[in-house]
């Protein structure tokens, strides 16, 4: 029989399977073709205090395995979040994982604070790594002391698990868990897209509206994994790798470095069964191999 | 397996129709039974991470196994599923987005295509032909080889005039122009106009529509990620009341009511 349950920070997990935030909408989008019973966690997109109308088109760019965004955390504000999105998530067995965006550190508490003890939600994950905002966004992620500062406040504003979702745009993210770790957090989520940017070299025009947008999908998986690898080997907090995860092999690629638990993203849009057909493909890894459940896979990586 | 809309078909019938624009014929296990005119589908090259994302194409028209495409060669997505073999499998979601909303009864419409634009507005000729609306279809292409679509309307029974660039036939000039003068000539009440070619085209054509007070509906594109109304990465600018949002050309389109469509706003 194998175990497949994970607990992240304290919020348990039937199957290591997750959505990322901002590429399954807020659930029901998906439901026609993905049994939201058989998630481990939905990680819904970003949510902000106020609703926010986003950046100027055009906010999507493709490129070599992989896409460009700049949708610059288009979202429904928290109050109508709680009040039309929530609810159609509550019928079903699995975890909610909010994800959070500000401009200002209160910002951040307010929404924590607006959470905390909300039915149907049974995690935070701050995002503190958004490339497409003019403020906040990113700057917690790069920043050490603004992230330890950050965490450590809604650390105060709220007893959910807190996940950091952290920014591989910075020199070492290993220091960043590291702040996190110390500032009470208890799980990281890794990575958020790698800040990108693609030319029409007819027009010399830049693709995205803004120049610059966060780079996803396959092109990425191994910046992430690398990442998921050090961090692991660093911290002891849980981790929830992603970036770039199509298939089985590739969640598990990141278990084996160092996740406790995976999210999907981009794949989403691309197939939208990926998250069954990667629960389904751990489940036969784990009986083919006979590893009992994940903590005997996590971390395993041999190198050398 | 899929579920949902998302299925498997197959290729079953290929041709080159026009230099560079392709027909093709697709079958599936599961064919949706309801098709809005205007309609798209989502199609992926299974396996493939490069290029990574789905590409959206217009039913063209639709059978009782499958339907059928019609588009032009203009990237890596459609390069590569042109030069797919007749019998090869793809996946494909559908079908997405809102469609041509016919017009009441009594009225009269006119339709105009652009280039490959005529892909989306073939299956809204047939309907109209199906409810007796008295219809004429303006068409516009570069030259004569590149006129989409005609023995297929002309078999419906449905006028069709056709404006080219190099005046190769019918009127030598845009095709708004003749828009303007059918427009001009109708003396019973004020006709419904479709719409879907390039960006200038449709711009040019809800001006000259508008101007009329002829109630228009046109049928953008834009770069799609997910076309399920999840990524956000297809918006346009739609007017409402005082406001400009954000609306996704995915769910909320792609056919859209040209007066709140904010041209000057496109890339």
């Amino acid at each position: 029989m194998t175990d497949l349950s994970v607990n992240i920070g304290g919020m348990s997990l039937k199957n290591p399977v997750m959505t990322a935030s901002g590429t399954f909408g807020y659930g029901s989008e998906y439901a026609e073709f993905v049994d939201l019973n058989r998630l481990g966690a939905v990680g819904l997109k970003s949510i902000t205090v106020e609703p926010r109308e986003g950046n100027a088109p055009p906010r999507i760019a493709e490129t070599e395995a992989g896409m460009l965004n700049s949708i610059g955390l288009q979202n429904v504000g928290i109050d109508a979040f709680i009040s039309d999105k929530l609810p159609y998530l509550k019928q079903f067995d699995t975890r909610t994982l909010v994800n959070l965006s500000g401009r200002t550190v209160a910002d951040y508490v307010e929404l924590c604070g607006r959470l905390d003890g909300t039915e149907g939600v049974h995690g935070l994950e701050l995002n503190v790594s958004c490339p497409n905002v003019d403020s906040g966004g990113m700057e917690f992620g790069v920043d050490a002391s603004m992230l330890g500062a950050l965490v450590e406040a809604c650390r105060g504003a709220t007893t959910l698990p807190l996940i950091v979702k952290l920014s591989p745009n910075v020199t070492s993210v290993v220091d960043m868990a590291r702040v996190c770790e110390s500032a009470g957090a208890d799980g990281i989520s890794l990575i958020n897209t790698l800040l990108g940017m693609a030319i029409n070299v007819e027009t010399r025009r830049a693709e995205l509206s803004r120049g610059m947008g966060g780079l996803s999908g396959p092109a990425l998986k191994p910046v992430a994994v690398r990442m998921v690898w050090q961090v692991y080997n660093a911290v002891s907090l849980p981790i929830i790798g992603m970036g770039g995860i199509s298939t089985t092999e590739d969640a598990l690629e990141f278990i084996i470095a160092g996740a406790s638990a995976i999210a999907v993203g981009t794949a989403n849009f691309v197939n939208p069964r990926t998250t069954m057909e990667v629960v389904d493909g751990l489940e036969s890894y784990f009986r083919r191999h006979e590893i009992p459940n994940l903590a005997a896979l996590r971390g395993t990586c041999i190198v050398g | 397996m899929p579920t949902g809309r998302d299925t498997e078909a197959r290729i079953v019938a290929k041709r080159e129709v026009a230099p560079n624009h392709f027909e093709m014929r697709l079958a599936c296990d599961a064919p949706a039974t309801e098709v809005e005119p205007g309609q798209f589908l989502h199609l992926w090259l299974p396996e493939r991470v490069d290029p990574l994302l789905r590409r959206p194409y217009t039913v063209y028209r639709t059978h009782d196994d499958g339907f059928d495409i019609l588009f032009q060669v203009v990237g890596r997505g459609s390069g590569l599923l042109a030069q797919c073999d007749v019998g090869a499998t793809v996946r494909v979601a559908w079908p997405l987005g809102g469609g041509f909303a016919l017009p009441p009864d009594g009225s009269t419409a006119i339709v105009v295509g652009g280039g490959v634009g005529m892909a989306s507005l073939y299956l809204l000729i047939e309907r109209l032909a199906r409810a007796h609306v008295p219809t004429q279809v303006l068409l516009g292409a570069r030259s004569r080889d590149y006129v989409l679509c005609r023995s297929e309307i002309e078999a419906l029974g449905v006028p069709l005039h056709i404006a080219t660039d190099d005046g190769s036939e019918g009127h030598h000039g845009f095709v708004t122009e003749l828009a303007a003068t059918v427009l001009d000539e109708t003396e019973t009440n004020t006709p419904h106009v479709y719409a879907c070619g390039p960006t200038p085209m449709m711009q040019a054509l809800t001006k000259v529509a508008t101007e009329r007070d002829a109630p228009t509906q046109v049928a953008l594109e834009n770069r799609m990620g997910c076309g399920l109304g999840v990524c956000l990465g297809c918006v346009v600018p739609i007017r409402a009341d005082e406001d400009v949002s954000y609306k996704r050309v995915c769910v909320e389109g792609p056919v859209f009511d040209a007066r709140v469509v904010i041209w000057e706003y496109r890339v």
